[in-house]
């Protein structure tokens, strides 16, 4: 499915103190069928904003999200949302997390309860369905709340910096698990990060916002075959543009 | 569906971390036995209060005796001098009216606590028409409309029904409408991405999310309940604890005041422990979380 942003203007307002916020100011954007866009910018910037307005968790304050043509009008099952936190329910043991989605859309369970164990097990969580969220570490929530998506079979993924709180070694192994899982299931795919390294080894384009109000500064296409080796020539060189974009925005 | 993993790992292309968060920091606390500790505080009350009496540091009818409120205790509930005192042989009686009313009072108030406490947490007309009255009637004293209810129904259960319901209402109605407007936002946003309407978003998301807030109102509100209970019994009820540990002071029988607080504190007790049981089995996962225990 595609994604459509058009001139997109979106003010946050603080009755109490009165004054407003620009978060992202004329956004244009489109997205195309079973594209992996990632979304990079300094924090502040405004990427976890326009993913809530691609999510239908909130809406443009001038402007249109279209998605497969239609203008957003709230969360849907066939936009997938994983978040920073894992945002598990923390009274459902993982594989109930995971048929959540089914239960609530009345679908049929007896093929559910199979898929959310193939499910499970593709996440490399085989063997911990009965596990609480408590029980699992931040790594593995994280692949609960992304089966958990994927049990919807979403048309899109919207993913806010979802291995930021990783250890270095757990995130690249979960963005390789993420792509293995994204060439399985093809969905269009929106990732935000403010890890260079990280959008680079994901993937086929970089939208590089600036720091607040957000815009697009530019957008990189990377054309690097993958798997994705992160010390090749080409990966360096797209590392180094990528740099020389974001470092003006960084403000301290 | 096997509960425990057959491997520690995940499956052979990801390789599982290490499950050290998962392993409890403390063992479980052992047993919930009785805690000799705990029997420290009382021991030197009772001591206190022996040697008060022993040594004549009060007068006779502010500081009953031990033995006295032994055997006020036993004529209370056996009849031991032969229906001498208003009180002989009535304790069966009193319990079980005392705990009809307390049950009573809590259940039907919590119920009304939630049903109306949800409404109002959950949807913002419901709050517009229910809260702002609700607020009003809040700081004045739940035994206040004493006065009224005795007048409205007559001595006996049913005025001091209506005000251990209005009272227990009161205390928890506060804790749901808190726990339901606490639920984290982005809980109910995952709930709506996955395809939740409305309703599965309460009945499946806010609801079990607002359980530990509920029930502490409602371990508050037991409580609450036995304390309006036992002043509407002092005045509206010719039966019960509460009717009488007044009776008694009436006459100045401070052992049987005694007797009385000691039955009280002991069923509130057991109330409480009741509320307790039910929030340990409900809430274990928030208990985990926390890696706590009530
Ligand atoms: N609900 C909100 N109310 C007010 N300001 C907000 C709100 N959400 C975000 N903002 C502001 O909008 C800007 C962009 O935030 P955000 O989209 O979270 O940035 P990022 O995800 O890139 O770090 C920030 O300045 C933030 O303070
Ligand atoms: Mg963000």
């Amino acid at each position: 499915m595609t994604i459509e942003i058009r001139e997109v203007l979106k003010v946050f307002l603080d009755p109490a103190k009165g004054s407003d916020t620009v978060a992202l100011q004329e956004v244009s954007l489109s997205i195309g069928q079973n594209e992996f866009v990632v979304l990079l910018g300094p924090s502040g910037c405004g990427k976890t904003t326009l993913l809530n307005l691609v999510a239908g968790f909130d809406f443009p304050t001038a402007g249109s999200v279209l998605v497969g043509g239609r203008a957003v009008n709230g969360p849907g099952p066939e936009r997938g949302v994983v978040f920073q936190s894992p945002n598990l329910f923390p009274w459902l043991s993982a594989y109930d997390n995971v048929l959540f989605g089914p239960r609530v859309r009345g679908q049929d369970l007896a093929g559910g309860a199979r898929r959310a164990t193939a499910l499970l097990s593709l996440v490399g969580l085989a063997g911990f369905e009965g596990h609480r969220p408590h029980e699992l570490s931040g790594g593995m929530q994280q692949r609960v709340a992304i089966a958990r998506v994927l049990m919807n079979d979403p048309d899109i993924l919207l993913a806010d910096e979802p291995f930021a709180s990783l250890d270095e070694h757990t995130r690249r192994a979960m963005q390789e698990e993420f792509l293995r899982i994204w060439e399985q299931t093809r969905t269009t795919v929106v990732f935000v990060t403010h890890n260079i390294e990280e959008a680079i080894y994901l993937a086929d384009r970089i939208v590089v916002m600036s720091r607040r109000p957000g815009r697009v500064k530019a957008i990189l296409p990377v054309d690097i075959p993958r798997p994705r080796d992160r010390t090749s020539a080409g990966f360096v060189e797209l590392t180094r543009k990528a740099l020389e974009l974001i470092q003006p925005e960084v403000t301290v | 569906m096997s509960r425990m993993p057959t491997t520690s790992e995940g499956s052979a292309t990801f390789r599982a971390e290490p499950l050290s968060e998962a392993a409890p920091l403390h063992p479980p606390r052992a047993g919930r036995r009785l805690d000799p500790l705990g029997l420290v505080l009382p021991g030197v009350v009772l001591i206190a209060w022996w040697v008060a009496v022993h040594f004549g540091l009060a007068t006779n009818v502010l500081l009953p005796s031990l033995s006295a409120v032994g055997w006020t205790l036993l004529d209370w509930v056996f009849n031991v001098s032969g229906g001498r005192y208003f009180f002989s042989g009535t304790w069966w009686r009193d319990l079980l009216g005392s705990l009809m009313r307390v049950m009573v009072g809590f259940t039907v108030g919590s119920a009304l606590a939630i049903v109306i406490g949800v409404l109002v947490g959950w949807y913002r007309v419901f709050e517009r028409i229910a809260d702002p009255t609700i607020q009003i009637l809040r700081p004045i004293p739940k035994t206040a409309f004493l006065p009224f209810a005795i007048l409205l129904f007559g001595l006996g259960n049913p005025p001091a029904l209506f005000l251990t319901i209005y009272g227990v209402f009161l205390t928890v109605y506060i804790q749901v409408v808190v726990g339901v407007k606490l639920v984290s936002r982005d809980l109910k946003r995952a709930a709506l991405m996955l395809g939740a309407r409305d309703r599965d978003v309460l009945f499946r998301v806010v609801l079990p999310a607002a359980l530990p807030n509920i029930l502490v109102g409602m371990r508050v509100g037991a409580a609450y309940a036995w304390l309006i209970l036992i002043l509407a019994e002092m005045l509206a009820v010719q039966e019960g604890f509460g009717y009488v540990l007044w009776h008694a002071y009436e006459f100045l029988r401070m052992d049987v005041v005694v007797a009385g607080m000691l039955c009280i504190g002991l069923f509130g007790y057991l109330t409480d422990r009741l509320v307790v049981i039910v929030m340990r089995r409900k809430l274990d996962w928030a208990q985990a979380v926390a890696e706590t225990q009530f």
